[in-house]
């Protein structure tokens, strides 16, 4: 049950949302969240966006595949993040912003992160 | 629209800073008067060198957009934003941003400060400006040389800068029209002249003012609202490139799945 869908639709009105610099129109509101428990496959620390690629079982036990926006290498880096904050294999559990299309992608929140059952501290944002 | 937008943005910084501001004032002296602000730390107010960063949003010139004409209102029309009123889904929009072309000025100005820092570094012949964003900067020259009669057209155009009392003042000309003036898709056109105005109020403080003149986009000039920005002493401007060949898988694997756009 290590990937196990959460799917669950949570208020969050003060979660510190992430930022992106192309515009989040496509995402839903701050408050309409997804908590994401699932598997990465890549932590792609790339310039303009980071992103994370990650597998998360559906509730029918399909692997779905997720992607997660984040903000730049500088701002990450900033925030104490580095490159091998994750690494494929990784169990993590998210909170996403998802998009209004229904496809797996979403906006993600640095915020309450979870890495191999522990909390991610980390950065001053942390 | 775009008023009232802005005024959104606004009202939500305000919600946004509230608990700071709110833990700062915690602790203090409840009932005394208000102590006036300490003096000024002091500083030569003809070095604008240092990181900055803004203070606010600082997303286009004013809330108060001059009326286009109709060459600048039909170039608007075309484009697809990503922010703002008319904003489209990242992968839907037409930003040049978003396929890493330059962005020009006084665009570098709105999105550096929105997000991300910019450092001034003096020279006696000139003063460069380096923008976090794209890894990119621009020069001013203050050598005294006089701005080109018709310059060919360049990204960040052509600039000079001199002192006028404590305000450093910079005139631009010779814009590339293929940028956008801000995140909303604004016009620029290659008669566009630019007037920054900095002044380092204090040691801390950079106030700028803006004007821009481009008659075959609007029809009147362009008056900014008053812009601030705060020194980041222990700031370093990091290596932010954007990278067409990481940006175009970004578009890719999350970008345009994220915009439903589905490419088998």
């Amino acid at each position: 049950m290590k990937s196990l869908l959460l799917c669950s639709l949570t208020c969050c009105l003060f979660c510190p949302p992430a930022t992106a610099h192309h515009g989040t129109s496509n995402y839903t509101g701050v408050t309409e969240t997804l908590t994401l428990e699932g598997t990465v496959t890549e932590f792609s620390w790339s310039n303009p966006h980071v992103f994370v690629l990650f597998d998360v079982k559906d509730n029918n036990g399909n692997i779905v595949h997720w992607a997660g926006e984040m903000n730049s290498p500088g701002v990450l880096k900033a925030a104490g993040w580095s490159k091998t904050t994750l690494k494929a294999g990784d169990q993590i559990k998210v909170t996403v912003r998802p998009n209004r299309f229904g496809t797996p992608v979403g906006l993600l929140s640095r915020a309450n992160m979870m890495v191999n059952g522990k909390p991610l501290q980390i950065g001053p944002e942390q | 629209m775009m008023k009232c937008y802005l005024s959104v943005l606004a009202v939500l910084s305000v919600l946004a800073l509230t608990p700071l501001l709110v833990a700062q004032g915690q602790g203090k002296g409840k009932g005394k008067a208000a102590q006036p602000p300490p003096p000024s730390i002091p500083h030569d107010p003809h070095d604008l060198g240092g990181v900055w960063r803004r203070v606010g949003n600082v997303l286009t010139m004013s809330s108060d957009t001059p009326p286009m004409t109709a060459w600048g209102k039909a170039k608007f029309d075309v484009t697809k934003p990503v922010y703002g009123p008319r904003a489209v889904p990242g992968g839907l929009g037409n930003d040049p941003m978003s396929t890493c072309d330059p962005l020009g000025m006084p665009r570098n100005i709105f999105l550096e400060v929105s997000i991300y820092p910019m450092e001034f570094v003096q020279t006696p012949n000139r003063l460069y400006q380096f923008f976090e964003w794209a890894h990119s900067y621009r020069v001013i020259w203050t050598d005294g040389r006089a701005l080109p009669k018709d310059p060919d057209p360049q990204w960040m155009g052509y600039s000079t800068g001199k002192w006028d009392g404590d305000t450093f003042v910079v005139k631009s000309l010779g814009f590339d029209e293929r940028t956008w003036l801000d995140h909303f898709g604004n016009p620029v056109s290659d008669d566009m002249t630019l007037e920054e105005r900095y002044r380092r109020v204090d040691r801390d403080t950079l106030e700028l003012n803006m004007v821009i003149s481009a008659p075959k986009a609007y029809t009147k000039p362009w008056v900014s609202e008053k812009k601030a920005f705060r020194l980041a002493p222990n700031t370093e401007i990091q290596e932010l490139f954007c990278v067409p060949s990481e940006e175009q898988r970004f578009n890719q694997l999350v970008r345009d799945p994220g915009s439903g756009i589905i490419k088998k």
